[in-house]
């Protein structure tokens, strides 16, 4: 079993939360995304830290996945704009760090 | 431009025309700051209101009850027989203390959200510096106040530069691809999209010694707190931006 990694994420949806409509996801990580190239002031080198998958599934389809390396920024954040299924569900964010931990985030989609 | 002039106008202005940080970022940069999905402070603020009602709550009741507080550091404080200037951060970690819990860095996670957290609920309130009541106090504040207000206007560095010729000289002139601010301290702790993390004021102030190729003072120096004094005294009755993003 891979070993759990909880990390801040802030997940919104730009546009109007109905069925069949277009909206932009907005896709916010807290990770410092250490590249492990840096050293500290004491020439120590930082060890490498960084997230490598980034998916997000709604209900069983997968509809973002991003692969992450060394040159992405810390607290990365994604944009992708998505068309909403004409049933609610849950949106579900899990990413796994270069190590193979894994974590998972799950915003329930809720149609008024 | 003369020193003296440079030195005496911005304590002579209004509060109100003395300019923001924020008004020299890019407009894009303004959405980002101005839009909580997608700024990377919130994620702080967030970690710091979890960590106010594990930690703070308990004493200090809701963070809305220390809304003056961000504008009221640094102070004067007697600790061991020790009196000397306190920023919000270092309060912060002497709070821990008290509470019994290991203190942390100035620039710890942990202590940038609580401080993140108090200049949020802090945003709009005005910079209100104020003097202590005693009079060894006032002697002693006065005189960190004008050991701040000559380190701001000492050539330091190999650029051989003191804060006073960009910062009150070059206001709105362009350095490389920046435009210099009056360097108000109105928005921290910042987001610094250079160091892709968040910083308090004593980073930001140590980042200005560098720049200039100067001998960086250790994190915490008296001379770091001073020159923060005198900054927040000239930036008197300007109000907290909050946690603000920063190139």
């Amino acid at each position: 079993m891979a070993q759990a990694l909880d990390i801040p994420v802030r997940l919104s949806i730009s546009g109007a939360v109905r069925p069949n409509a277009e909206v932009e996801v907005r896709l916010l990580l807290g990770h410092v995304m250490e590249t492990g190239f840096r050293h500290d002031s004491s020439g120590v080198q930082v060890p490498k830290d960084i997230l490598q998958f980034v998916k997000v599934h709604m209900g069983d389809a997968l509809i973002f996945e991003a692969e992450l390396g060394t040159g992405m920024s810390a607290n990365p954040m994604f944009f992708f704009s998505f068309t909403l299924p004409p049933q609610a569900g849950d949106m579900v964010v899990s990413w796994a760090d270069h190590q193979g931990r894994t974590g998972q985030m799950r915003r329930p989609l809720l149609y008024r | 431009m003369g020193l003296a002039f440079g030195l005496s106008l911005p304590l002579l202005s209004p509060a109100q025309a003395l300019l923001s940080g924020n008004q020299f970022l890019t407009p894009q940069l303004q959405a980002m700051q101005q839009d909580a999905d997608v700024n990377p402070i919130t994620l702080w603020v967030e970690k710091g209101q979890a960590l106010w009602g594990k930690q703070c709550q308990s004493c200090h009741q809701a963070p809305e009850s220390l809304r003056s507080s961000a504008g009221e550091h640094p102070r004067l404080v007697t600790r061991h027989n020790n009196t000397r200037l306190v920023n919000l951060e270092d309060q912060i970690n002497a709070c821990r203390q008290r509470a019994g819990q290991s203190p942390k860095g100035l620039e710890d996670d942990d202590t940038l959200s609580l401080s993140a957290l108090l200049h949020t609920v802090a945003k709009g309130q005005a910079i209100q510096i104020k003097p202590p009541t005693d009079a060894a106090g006032q002697q002693q504040w006065q005189a960190e106040l004008a050991q701040g207000a000559q380190l701001y206007a000492t050539r330091i560095g190999r650029l051989n530069l003191a804060c006073v010729h960009c910062h009150d000289g070059k206001v709105g002139a362009n350095l490389r691809a920046e435009v210099v601010s009056p360097g108000h301290p109105s928005g921290f702790p910042i987001y610094r999209l250079n160091w892709q993390n968040m910083g308090s004021i004593d980073r930001r102030l140590r980042a200005c010694y560098s720049g200039v190729q100067a001998t960086l003072p250790a994190p915490g120096s008296a001379s770091l707190r001073q020159l923060e004094l005198y900054l927040k005294v000239r930036a008197s009755g300007m109000p907290l931006d909050g946690p603000s993003i920063r190139r």
